[in-house]
């Protein structure tokens, strides 16, 4: 077991991370608090050793993905998210940057990690694909038809 | 396109309020990371150490004041030393009148037995009836063989042990029994017995007050003048005790 110590640097380190794969994923304040509580307690309850910082960050992305798809994986859960409850998400933010949360939440489940890694991140299409036990191709795929969506709601040009 | 991604998610944080609710779960879920397994087993660990003190006490005791052996003085007086499995004395019992004098005079307990019986063979009280030529009668009882010859040994080499009319015998633990039920002390019991072979009328309350003098006295008028009692032996002065092996008087 991690010490106490672990486990606050962990948190202060990481927890933005989670929130915002969270936010992608989950509707309800409630859930993201499961995840977070989830999440942590199998890092400080976790034998595993981290080579580098960012074998530590692909870690909880990781275990914060599956960890949201285990939740909506619930029968009673809905697994389309509605445009109403994503405005209630964005609404805190800036209008510009509320839109743009918006575009990428109301994504197709498959798109959103993606996009998110992609875009937020800063993964390669590589790296998303050893990530999340995709294959590489898939991830291009997945990355170009997100892209084509997001091209859309935002303003083609603006997209690169 | 993709700043505006990041410049969009760069706003989006953790709030404080769930860094601390995660942070108690993590504390309540891990017993406080493991702190209160340790307290617990500690814990748990301490009374079993206080259970197994009680325990070795309550055992220590019992061992200690568990008579394993006792040393019957029959003259007149009769009393019984009960003996522990360390020598020692651990309980004083009186079995007439002149024998409660002679217990209340001295004070036996905890003394190592040879001790004890070298202050009570050399009180004023018994030194009295040796000289009036009473018989003195030391009978040991105790089961294990090889201890009630260790005891009879040690006894018998004491000077107090070589005076004339000073006898010692052994018997076992369930002699000794026997005699408790009959309400004699060793000694009585055993001379008792002697004299009801010779005298079957005879009962133990006839001759609970009789000095071992007046018990050998008539045995002696059933058995003749030349017969001896099988535990009093003869040595250069008569009727004195025996010292089987190297016994040597272990007086501390």
């Amino acid at each position: 077991m991690r010490s106490e110590q672990e486990a606050n640097r962990a948190i202060e380190l990481y927890s933005d991370t989670v929130r915002r794969i969270c936010m992608v994923h989950l509707k309800s304040y409630s859930d993201t608090e499961d995840i977070f509580q989830n999440v942590f307690l199998k890092y400080v309850l976790s034998s595993a050793v981290f080579e580098s910082r960012e074998h530590e960050k692909a870690w909880f992305i990781r275990v914060t993905i599956n960890s949201c798809k285990d939740l909506l994986k619930n029968f009673f859960r809905s697994h389309t998210v509605p445009i109403e409850e994503i405005n209630d998400l964005v609404q805190k933010y800036e209008p510009e940057q509320s839109s743009v949360l918006e575009a990428v939440l109301s994504l197709p489940d498959k798109y959103k990690d993606i996009v998110y890694l992609f875009y937020y991140e800063g993964y390669t299409a590589v790296e998303i694909a050893k990530l999340m036990n995709k294959n590489v191709n898939t991830v291009y795929t997945l990355l170009s038809r997100a892209k084509g969506v997001l091209r859309q709601k935002l303003g083609g040009e603006e997209f690169e | 396109m993709s700043n505006k991604i990041k410049n969009a998610f760069d706003n989006v944080h953790a709030e404080e309020a769930l860094k601390q609710s995660t942070g108690k779960y993590l504390i309540e879920k891990t017993n406080n990371y493991g702190k209160k397994y340790f307290s617990k087993a500690v814990k748990i660990g301490v009374s079993f150490a206080c259970v197994a003190v009680i325990t070795a006490g309550f055992a220590g005791y019992h061992m200690y004041f568990t008579p394993v052996s006792a040393i019957s003085l029959d003259v007149n007086p009769s009393v019984e030393l009960n003996i522990n499995r360390f020598d020692r004395v651990v309980s004083v019992e009186a079995y007439n009148d002149e024998g409660e004098e002679l217990v209340n005079s001295e004070n036996l307990k905890y003394m190592d037995y040879s001790s004890a019986l070298e202050k009570l063979m050399t009180s004023d009280n018994i030194e009295e009836y040796i000289e009036k030529g009473e018989a003195v009668s030391i009978t040991v009882s105790v089961d294990n063989e090889k201890k009630r010859d260790e005891m009879i040994s040690s006894i018998s080499s004491c000077e107090y042990a070589k005076q004339k009319g000073v006898t010692c015998s052994g018997r076992n633990k369930e002699y000794w029994d026997e005699a408790h039920n009959a309400g004699l002390s060793l000694g009585k019991y055993k001379a008792y017995l002697e004299l009801k072979e010779l005298d079957p009328s005879v009962t133990p309350d006839d001759i609970s007050g009789l000095t071992m003098r007046e018990i050998h006295d008539r045995i002696q008028s059933f058995k003749g003048d030349n017969d001896q009692s099988q535990d009093i032996v003869t040595g250069n002065n008569e009727n004195t005790c025996s010292v089987k092996g190297n016994g040597k008087c272990n007086i501390k």
